[in-house]
């Protein structure tokens, strides 16, 4: 499902974001991706959204070989993977059921179909009955299931997650992880980067990447 | 319809946002389009005013004494037809006559004459930007005509008026090209300005699957939208400049004791003026907005 083959991104002469990545993540699979602040993990995130290139090697996502991705076909290449920000990424001016609506709104989806998509995907994160709220007026963990909602409301085959507890009280992230694990219960391949290594215990059986100053730890990619 | 309603949305919750700037930015694309629509109703009035161009003849044809009023009209219909001519005036022999002796000089004459000897006359103005070959090629098919005793021709008068008429467009169109650079430049800004208050919104429509074409509408329209709203903006205030201008130019014309009928901006140039401006809004914000796409998309 998500390929590197001897993936290295320089951003300028000295300083290798990643250097000769090697992993393959395969479909339904739940995946940590961890590593110290400036280990490569954010870099590693944008290249799947295709927000970077790399310098040398190569990615293939859901069969996809990027380095053939024309720029006319990045949008719709995004909206088959959902993403997660720490920071939620929401927009304050408009409500909580338009800011789930977006990915659909943006893929031209009929305004009815969108209504009753956005209700479903709220359902399932429990905020059905915050959908006219203003996300402003959300707590934390609110603000990051509304931004859960928004990443799975157009059914994609991959899941990332930037650090998606990164804010969040204890309980507030083992419910947000709940979630997430929930979502991978129906094959979307899950991808979580994040630098707290106590969520990998909550985990077992799930896969863990370990970056480290750009180069993937061989002995991390096994089972926790 | 929902999505028209969500464009429509978008673009007025960006002037909502920024209702002083955009305010600014209509009123500055008024003023400047303003400017050349003065100018050309200034030159155009004091030429026209104050050298009684419009008066002068071009071709004079003046007629066998004994051609009638009947046959002097079929005549007229005749040259009518051509379309180097713009306008005919027919002067018949009495008010030649009278014309004559209003100057008194032809008093003693007209004791000693029993009949009036003087011509119907047709006066022919050509088109006012018809070439010298052309006029010439005019002129000669009305000698020959039935009726048609001595034509009179005056070329300079033509080329005066064209040479002023020209002189007025030329002026017009150079401040015109100019001030729609420069609304292109308001307008430009504007939707950077616009742009930079959003950019949180543009980067996450781009990261949850949104085109270039998604996130280039609402500045396209509202490019668009305000060199139209600057436009008739500008109509409102050249009306007030021409309503304060009126009464100065018509003393000024009275002075020169010409006959003056004020001439303002033609149709044609209103709404070629919103046609342009309308374009030029919206290809300002398409430049501007894929510039700011293309720097994204290397940032991100």
């Amino acid at each position: 499902m998500i390929r590197f083959q001897h993936v290295s991104k320089r951003y300028e002469p000295g300083h290798d974001a990643l250097r000769g990545v090697n992993f393959h993540v395969r479909a339904g699979e739940f995946c940590f991706l961890t590593g110290h602040s400036g280990a490569g993990k954010t870099t590693l995130m944008r290249l799947i959204l295709a927000m970077e290139k790399p310098t040398r090697g190569n990615i293939t996502i859901g069969g996809i070989q990027m380095h053939q991705l024309s720029r006319r076909n990045i949008p719709a290449f995004r909206r088959g993977i959902g993403v997660v920000f720490q920071d939620n990424k929401l927009l304050f001016d408009r409500s909580v059921s338009e800011n789930v609506g977006l990915p659909l709104l943006v893929s031209g989806i009929h305004h009815r179909d969108i209504q009753r998509r956005v209700r479903a995907a709220l359902d399932k994160v429990g905020l059905l009955k915050k959908e006219t709220h203003n996300p402003q007026v959300l707590s934390g963990g609110e603000k990051q299931r509304v931004g859960i909602a928004r990443a799975i409301i157009n059914l994609p085959n991959i899941l990332i997650a930037d650090e998606p507890t990164g804010n969040l009280d204890d309980d507030m992230s083992t419910q947000i992880m709940e979630l997430l694990r929930d979502f991978n219960q129906h094959r979307v391949t899950v991808l979580i980067a994040t630098h707290d290594l106590r969520q990998l215990k909550q985990f077992p059986g799930s896969r863990h990447l370990l970056l480290n100053d750009g180069l993937l730890h061989s002995e991390a990619v096994k089972n926790v | 319809m929902p999505k028209l309603m969500e464009l429509v949305r978008s673009v007025f919750s960006i002037w909502l946002k920024q209702p002083v700037s955009i305010g600014l930015a209509l009123f500055g694309i008024a003023v400047t389009l303003s400017l050349p629509m003065l100018l050309h109703t200034i030159m155009v009035n004091l030429g026209d005013a104050l050298h009684g161009w419009s008066e002068r003849p071009g071709i004079v044809l003046y007629l066998e004494t004994t051609t009638s009023e009947t046959d002097a009209n079929k005549l007229i219909d005749v040259i009518s037809v051509n379309p180097a001519v713009a306008q005919i005036s027919f002067i018949d022999k009495q008010q030649g006559l009278d014309s004559l002796l209003k100057g008194g000089a032809v008093s003693v004459l007209q004791e000693n004459i029993e009949s009036n000897p003087l011509p119907h006359v047709i006066i022919v103005n050509p088109v006012i930007d018809l070439p010298k070959t052309e006029f010439d090629k005019l002129s000669e098919s009305l000698s020959p005509l039935p009726g048609v005793h001595e034509i009179q021709v005056d070329y300079e008068w033509m080329e005066q008026i064209q040479a002023v008429t020209g002189l007025t467009y030329r002026i017009v169109f150079v401040f015109w090209s100019l001030l729609l650079f420069g609304i292109a430049m308001i307008i430009s800004n504007t939707v950077r300005f616009m742009i930079s208050t959003s950019e949180d919104e543009i980067h996450i429509i781009s990261l949850v699957g949104g085109t270039w074409n998604y996130i280039r509408r609402p500045f396209l329209l509202n490019g668009a939208l305000l060199g139209f709203v600057g436009s008739c903006l500008a109509f409102i205030l050249f009306g007030l400049c021409v309503l304060y201008l009126k009464p100065a130019l018509g003393d000024l014309i009275f002075v020169y004791q010409s006959h003056f009928v004020a001439t303002f901006v033609p149709v044609v140039m209103l709404v070629s003026t919103v046609i342009l401006a309308t374009t030029v809004g919206g290809l300002a914000a398409w430049f501007t907005t894929t510039r700011f796409l293309k720097n994204l998309s290397s940032r991100m």
